[in-house]
């Protein structure tokens, strides 16, 4: 740094404003001891900046007042120390003794005190947390419901075997059923009737206006993913309607869409330690794997968006975190103990369907 | 904190972690939401909460997650408004409480939830404070304004009637 008559007054001002290095500071003072005339304007200059004060803490807490130390009462702190008197914020005898005169003095005073004791909140103890019993937890599982639960679980999993086996032997002859389909929108199917991927697909809207259309163009890619998940490949495609009681399952259903993958491999999940050491899918997981799955397909949302995760705590309790503004209701159907999420996502409604299983 | 403690917090203060979300926001599907993320996040951290303090929790997070609430609604519809048109009737007063309950609709949201958490759960200035994130000196200044507020709209309907 080179510190000449034409430069000087910007170095100075970088000095003050600390942008100098050490050693060109240390080049400025020799230049300051070199040039003296120069001094006085380096001495204006500083007192253009101005300079926190750093080692005293500014303490403004005399300037806060107690109400205790009123030494009167009149008509401007008349309300505020009937008020004071009411929250148990008055403990100043002597105070308390003017005020109870000053209330007693007149019929409007004594109507404003009165009128302060009626402003008090009082809670409606009818109104009650309906269905407690869904915030409550478990304890330990007594052997008995162990017991019970297994045997649930096992026939559950029979059941679907049987209903996979039977969908193998029949997709071929349901997909030619319906090989020129009609639009199954309104169409009621009965339960578990087996449909084939294709139909899946040509069920998907062909609008391509509709808000959807990013499924269209996905749908092969998709469904592949689908087929292809973690665990075994999505044996069926089922309509939603209606649920079959008591049976575990967990299913993801697109309105309009017409169809619904079924996962079966959740039901082995692990359940407040029940299951320990079985590696399985819980609900949740299941839920979040395929949401993340879908963010940059099916769902299409934006990058800096992120999806709100879904929150497991026990079989019966699914919530999920909301995050940015993807919205959610949790809400449960009591009947077959079946739960459904709904993930709206402005543009697209989401429902995963569970049921508990036993 | 064990599972009984977790469950016994349930039985005692979910009705009243409900009723002071329901005064606040008037939504009985809303309240209820609350008070389920608010026992859903209490258990995501029941080992580190403790039984002594798990009412303060309790409130503290609830109080919050109606902030969140009402924050993330106000961008979408402007709540006074609503507040104002789907709250408001013209029925006859039976008695005083129930004039008291209207006012109330009416104070800011910041006083009416001190003044709630005062009335309805015996609160001190410190407790509110710390459940809010108000200082304690903020709690006081709204409690006392929020009193005046009331008495002053008992006052001036007496004056109507």
């Amino acid at each position: 740094m080179k510190i000449t008559f034409e430069n000087y007054i910007s170095i100075f001002i970088d000095y003050f404003e600390g942008k100098l290095s050490n050693e060109e500071s240390i080049e400025l003072m020799q230049f300051l001891s070199s040039h003296p005339e120069l001094q006085n304007e380096f001495d204006q200059i500083q007192f253009l900046f101005l300079q926190p004060i750093e080692a005293e803490k500014l303490d403004f807490t005399y300037l806060l007042k107690d109400i205790n130390q009123l030494n009167e009462v009149n008509q401007h702190n008349f309300e505020e120390l009937c008020i004071a008197e009411l929250e148990g914020d008055l403990n100043n005898p002597v105070l308390r003794g003017m005020l109870y005169q000053g209330i007693n003095s007149s019929k409007a005073n004594l109507k404003t005190f009165e009128l302060y004791k009626q402003v008090k909140a009082i809670p409606d103890k009818k109104i009650i947390f309906p269905n407690k019993k869904f915030l409550k937890r478990r304890e330990k599982a007594i052997t008995q419901t162990w017991i019970y639960r297994s045997i649930a679980i096992a026939a559950s999993i029979t059941i679907l075997i049987g209903m996979s086996i039977w969908f193998n032997t029949n997709t071929k002859k349901t997909a030619i059923s319906i090989s020129n389909p009609t639009p199954i929108e309104n169409q009621r199917v009965l339960a578990n009737q087996t449909i084939s991927k294709e139909r899946v697909i040509q069920s998907l809207p062909s609008d391509p206006d509709r808000p959807y259309k990013t499924i269209k163009k996905m749908q092969n890619e998709s469904l592949s993913q689908i087929d292809t998940a973690n665990h075994s490949p999505v044996k069926s495609f089922t309509q939603l309607e209606p649920l079959i009681p008591r049976q575990s399952y967990v299913m993801a259903y697109f309105p309009n869409r017409e169809f619904i993958i079924v996962d079966e491999n959740i039901l082995k999940r692990s359940w407040e330690g029940d299951f320990k050491g079985v590696e399985t899918l819980t609900v949740g997981q299941w839920m979040n794997d395929q949401l993340k799955r879908w963010k940059n397909t099916i769902l299409n949302i934006p990058a800096e968006y992120s999806l709100s995760k879904v929150v497991e705590t026990n079989f019966a309790q699914l919530s999920l975190q909301s995050k940015n503004h993807v919205i959610f209701r949790h809400s449960a159907d009591t009947l077959y103990g079946r739960k459904q999420v709904e993930v709206n996502l402005g543009w697209v409604e989401l429902y995963f369907s569970y049921s508990t299983g036993y | 904190m064990t599972v009984a403690e977790y469950n016994l917090s349930v039985e005692q203060f979910a009705d009243n972690i409900y009723r002071f979300i329901l005064k606040n926001i008037k939504d009985t599907e809303k309240a209820k939401d609350i008070v389920q993320d608010t026992y859903e996040k209490l258990w995501m951290r029941v080992d580190s909460v403790s039984y002594e303090k798990v009412r303060a929790y309790l409130f503290t997070t609830a109080y919050h997650t109606m902030i969140d609430m009402i924050r993330r609604e106000k961008k979408q519809v402007d709540f006074e408004q609503v507040n104002a048109n789907k709250f408001s009737h013209t029925d006859h007063y039976s008695d005083v409480q129930e004039i008291i309950n209207q006012a109330i609709e009416k104070l800011p949201p910041a006083q009416k939830s001190v003044i709630l958490l005062r009335d309805y759960e015996g609160y001190s200035y410190d407790e509110i404070a710390q459940i809010t994130g108000l200082s304690e000196a903020q709690v006081k200044v709204y409690i006392y304004r929020g009193r005046m507020f009331l008495k002053n709209y008992l006052v001036n309907l007496e004056t109507l009637i």
